[in-house]
């Protein structure tokens, strides 16, 4: 490369400062701006497709009239004999209204003594109550943001339920789930499984979902439809209808940011319009004094390609990097709440650094290509021009 | 090349490597991200339920993704429809192995 060339591109810059940055700057923003959408929604996403390998293979659920209801127990044992599936197990859980905050919890009823769940407590619970006799005693263990909205409303290490059928029951806090699983777990109380059924009313023979896990991944399609035709009145939800619907409600939150976003890109593209349909007076005589001292078209050319690379590079990886401190280090505030809803038990979570490339790319490909050759073209347009008729 | 020059280029320069650092290293998983990643898995096992606490205002939001297809009906047959409502599974995608994990 002719150093000349670039010393000269760059001090035409300089002499054009204010004009550039103005462009730089808009340029910068609308990249930041981008960027920064699609991260937190690839994050979010990310952190979906993490934890959704942790979930059930299949999730069976009776349906009447269009309806959830409750499901028999007893199919656990038909579902079990059936060939390639490997553990089942009922869930009892629910939503419970919480009056004085107008928020719903999430309660979750697990039976304490299965093994491969007790390798998951110590990691992820911080006990801070280790006085509870947990058999006779009613215990709940809560995610971060439900223990913060008891503890505003004057619960210290007990919680009141009201059941269903009437009547209290009084259970004491066990523990609280570790601030890294907020995310999964804010709205989670945690209890066991005799006492959820007696909160929400739900007989010992019968259960609200029932699980499956298929230690084979290429057998869940063909388990899913033997169960199906075993039992008709069942809706049977597996991994990959949950991983759509994942898919599906992210690509809905980008899109509604991408439409508001529709108005800078028009903004951009008239810009880029605007240069491409011809340069100012100022620049054409500019080229036409270079020609006139010698100058070929090509050396035109050169410089304004060099001047383009220089500013849509720059403003590409301004505002690039920019985006992802904002995301990453700042925790991207205010454009985060796009993605969060507007209840009270709003999580204090963390987004897990991940870089889409195919967005970077995406973006890379709709703005640096289109500005230089918007640089180029109306420059080339002016250089072919003879020089004594583009100075006048 | 004078020195307001070189110091443009420098910034230039700056900017890109700084950026494509950025890039890289946010790309590339550290050993703490491993540890919180390792604890999110841990609470999804045991709670076993799907869909992030992002928003929990209903409750068909929260766990959206078992939602059922008329979920809008059992809660509030006065409430008409808005937008995660939209998001529920085809009825048919249980019996069609094509139709396998669409969303309408």
């Amino acid at each position: 490369m002719n150093i000349k060339l670039l010393e000269f591109t760059l001090k035409s810059l300089q002499r054009h400062f204010v004009k550039k940055v103005s462009v730089i700057f808009a340029f910068s923003l609308l990249v930041f701006l981008l960027v920064s959408v699609f991260t937190i929604s690839s994050s979010i996403k990310k952190e979906l497709e993490i934890t959704v390998d942790s979930l059930p293979d299949l999730v069976i659920q009776k349906m009447s009239g269009g309806r959830q209801t409750l499901i028999p127990s007893e199919r656990v044992y038909k579902i079990a004999n059936v060939t390639g599936v490997s553990n089942v197990q009922e869930r009892i859980w629910g939503y419970y209204y919480f009056v004085n905050e107008n928020v719903n919890f999430t309660v979750v009823g697990i039976d304490f003594d299965i093994i491969s769940y007790k390798n998951n407590y110590n990691d992820i619970i911080s006990f801070y109550s280790d006085k509870i006799d947990t058999i006779s005693t009613p215990f709940i263990i809560v995610g971060q943001g439900v223990l913060n909205l008891l503890e505003n409303n004057f619960y210290k290490n007990y919680y009141t339920f009201t059941k269903s059928s009437g009547g209290k029951l009084e259970t004491k806090i066990l523990g609280a789930f570790t601030s890294e699983s907020n995310l999964e777990t804010n709205d989670v109380i945690l209890m066991p499984q005799n006492y959820v059924r007696e909160i929400f009313d739900i007989s010992e023979n019968l259960a609200n979902d029932i699980i499956v896990q298929v230690p084979n991944p290429n057998e869940i399609e063909i388990v899913k439809r033997k169960l199906q035709n075993m039992f008709p009145d069942c809706r049977i939800v597996s991994r990959t209808d949950i991983e759509a619907s994942y898919q599906n409600i992210f690509d809905y939150k980008s899109g509604i940011f991408l439409a508001l976003l529709i108005s800078a890109f028009i903004s951009f593209f008239i810009l880029i319009y605007d240069k491409a349909s011809g340069l100012s007076k100022e620049d054409q005589k500019e080229i036409g004094i270079l020609k006139a001292l010698g100058w070929l078209t090509e050396n035109i050319m050169q410089m304004k390609f060099i001047e383009g690379i220089f500013i849509s590079l720059f403003s590409f990886f301004l505002g690039t990097g920019f985006a992802l401190f904002y995301v990453f280090n700042l925790q991207a505030p205010i454009l985060r709440d796009l993605f969060t809803g507007a209840s009270q038990l709003k999580p204090p979570f963390e987004l897990i650094p991940f870089v889409d490339f195919n967005i970077l790319f995406l973006i890379f490909i709709l703005i640096v290509p289109i500005y230089i050759l918007a640089t180029i073209i109306p420059s080339w347009r002016a250089s072919i021009i003879d020089a004594d008729e583009v100075m006048r | 090349m004078n020195k307001s020059t070189s110091k443009l280029l420098i910034a230039f320069f700056f900017v890109i490597v700084f950026s494509t650092f950025e890039i890289i290293y946010y790309s590339i998983y550290s050993d703490k991200n491993n540890l919180i990643i390792e604890k999110k898995r841990k609470a999804v096992s045991l709670v076993k339920l799907p869909d992030l606490t992002l928003t929990t205002e209903t409750i068909w939001i929260r766990h959206r993704s078992i939602a059922n297809i008329f979920s809008i009906f059992p809660e509030d047959g006065t409430l008409l429809d808005y937008y995660p409502s939209s998001f529920v599974y085809n009825i048919h995608s249980n019996n069609n192995q094509n139709e396998l994990g669409k969303v309408r």
